[in-house]
């Protein structure tokens, strides 16, 4: 078991989602190991502020994994102010890093590294491609309930972590790209520097889970005088893990995810046809071989209302692959 | 702490008062770090982009038109503080034609650039719908450039009647008739009769014109074509057999103009950087 753990460390993985299979301690618990995961999936609306942030800042869980993800985001937007101005296909591509370590039993650090590349085509065929490096958001956590690690645990298992961050402005931010269609979020980053506060919770029983996340980030004003709305995530999930062998494992999930977007700001005032919100629905399946996870996500508005319904987010897809360390 | 408090009001009361003392006491403002001001001028119809040459969904009348024209004067742009203090673009400098038009030889006109702006925040714009009685008494000397201007773009009469303030054309569908054309020419009838009409639009709640050296905003207003007809004279194309140039039907087309106009949105965009 040791060995495997020295393995997985060796390996450059990532997730979106963490996957919790109860720390080998004990060899006699792996046989009981239950997945224990926490969906939080939540992109950003704003291509630039995709920090993954709804994709979990925590897990939940005590897990610590690194890994790399790619997210697509679909979009179509107005290019113009008037009902039949004609609407324009936007693509926002992430390539993401992360990773968690432990500090201390209490604690958790989480690193989110992506690289954005985006494009979009205006009504004239003409496109526009714009990548580099995205915000880099750490999160700090406190486990204010954490999983028991023990086999004498019966029935129902809660974890609960509260934590904050914050996203830095390494992506960039130029106003030009916010002139012409409407979505003012074909962007890199924000420019600013953004806080974040998020509350994750998980519940196991058997083999089935569920989890819950919140989170809320406070955008400040970039040095161009522009500010993002702040941004609520919010999201639940239920899963059932499959084990189809000692090492394979096949989780289907289901969810609900959501975002609120406050109204931008721009030299101080509030930004037209900004702000809004969107709710998803969410379909996830991961296989897991011993300590690796690949998976794959698609998320699919429900209901929304994004920028005065002047953008219109079409779908999401992320696929992972992870290495529980 | 107390006194402190009291002391700290009476130092921004005298502040302020120095502040008011230093400008202009006629009203005018001084000329600090001006800026450049675009109004952009995007003709819609009933919500949407007007196409020339595409139909409109029917208006109140049951008339749908298809226009192939839309042609007017704005003039004697005034922009509007916070405060209300207003600032007066030279009137020397303050006609321009807008055009939308399917003749091709003709090239749109939708903007109109303010050069040398006194330094503010604005938040809202007057302008004038054709030529005032000041300047059309100056004659055809004191008209200068325009008058040829205004000619080309088919925005003149005689000099003895003067300039088209709207030249409004295409043609229209209805329950008794189809594709039959129609002419709005809005223009002075007399001198009693102007139709020369002005209207003040307000910036979006919330928004403003941010003008100073490093700035370039670009004002976006929507012309409502549809509002011509019907904002709140409901005029039938068909009632005036398909012709309105004066008269009773072009008072009632003026009265509907300064209704047509709204500033969609605001770009204040840094100097240099310009938008669409």
């Amino acid at each position: 078991m040791k060995n495997l753990i020295i393995i997985a460390y060796l390996l450059v993985v990532c997730n979106v989602f963490a996957i919790h299979k109860t720390e080998p301690t004990d060899s006699l618990q792996t046989a009981t190991a239950v997945k224990y995961y926490v969906f939080d999936d939540f992109c950003d609306t704003c291509g630039c502020s995709g920090n993954g942030g709804s994709m979990g800042f925590g897990t939940g869980l005590d897990t610590n994994f690194a890994g790399v993800r790619y997210i697509s985001q679909s979009y179509r937007s107005r290019d113009g102010i008037f009902n039949n101005s004609p609407w324009i296909d936007e693509n926002f591509n992430t390539l993401q890093a992360w990773g968690r370590v432990p500090v201390g039993k209490h604690f958790l650090v989480n690193a989110i590294v992506p690289y954005h590349f985006h494009n979009r085509e205006f009504a004239n065929k003409s496109s526009q491609n714009i990548n580099g490096l995205g915000d880099i958001t750490l999160l700090g956590f406190y486990k204010v309930l954490a999983k028991q690690d023990s086999i004498m645990v019966v029935g129902p298992q809660h974890s609960l972590q509260v934590g904050g961050g914050v996203k830095m402005p390494t992506g960039s931010f130029n106003r030009a790209n916010n002139t012409g269609s409407v979505n003012t979020s074909f962007q890199l980053g924000t420019g600013s520097w953004d806080y974040v506060t998020a509350v994750n919770y998980g519940l196991t029983h058997n083999n089935w889970g569920m989890s819950a996340m919140v989170n809320y980030t406070f955008k400040t004003k970039n040095s161009k005088d522009y500010q993002f709305g702040n941004q609520l995530n919010y999201g639940i999930n239920t899963y059932k893990t499959y084990y189809l062998s000692p090492d394979f494992a096949l989780t289907p999930a289901l969810g609900v995810s959501g975002e609120n977007y406050d109204e931008d700001e721009s030299y101080g005032l509030s930004v037209l046809n900004t702000g809004g919100d969107v709710l998803f629905g969410k379909l996830s399946v991961e296989a897991s071989y011993k300590t690796y996870s690949l998976g794959v996500t698609t998320m699919l508005p429900i209901d929304q209302d994004l920028n005065n319904g002047k953008v219109e987010v079409k779908n999401r897809i992320s696929l992972y692959l992870n290495v529980n360390i | 702490m107390k006194s402190n408090f009291l002391k700290s009001i009476v130092v921004s009361f005298s502040l302020l008062a120095l502040a008011s003392c230093s400008s202009d006491d006629d009203g005018e403002m001084d000329n600090v770090n001006p800026g450049q001001v675009t109004l952009e001028f995007d003709n819609g119809f009933a919500g949407n982009d007007l196409i020339i040459g595409n139909a409109n969904t029917a208006n109140a009348n049951g008339e749908a038109l298809t226009v192939s024209r839309l042609n007017y004067i704005v003039s004697n742009i005034v922009l509007i503080d916070e405060d209300g203090m207003e600032y007066a673009y030279p009137k020397e400098s303050s006609y321009f034609i807008i055009s939308e038009d399917s003749n091709d030889e003709l090239a749109d006109n939708t903007k109109v650039v303010l050069e040398n702006v006194p330094a503010g925040t604005y938040t809202a714009v007057k302008f004038g719908i054709g030529v005032d009685k000041e300047k059309y008494d100056q004659g055809l000397s004191g008209a200068g450039d325009f008058w040829d201007a205004a000619g080309e773009y088919d925005m003149t009469w005689s000099w003895a009647a003067g300039y088209k303030y709207i030249n409004f054309e295409g043609t229209y569908t209805s329950n008794s008739t189809t594709d039959e054309q129609y002419w709005v020419h809005l223009g002075r009838a007399s001198d009693e009769v102007t139709n020369y009409t002005e209207t003040t639009i307000d910036v979006p709640a919330s928004s403003a014109i941010i003008v100073n050296e490093n700035m370039a905003p670009e004002v976006h207003i929507i012309t409502d074509a549809n509002a011509l007809l019907t904002a709140t004279e409901v005029v039938s194309l068909e009632a005036y057999e398909n012709a309105i140039m004066g008269g009773e039907g072009a008072v009632k087309v003026a009265t509907n103009v300064p209704l047509a106009f709204k500033i969609d949105h605001v770009h204040n965009n840094k100097a240099g950087n310009s938008s669409h």
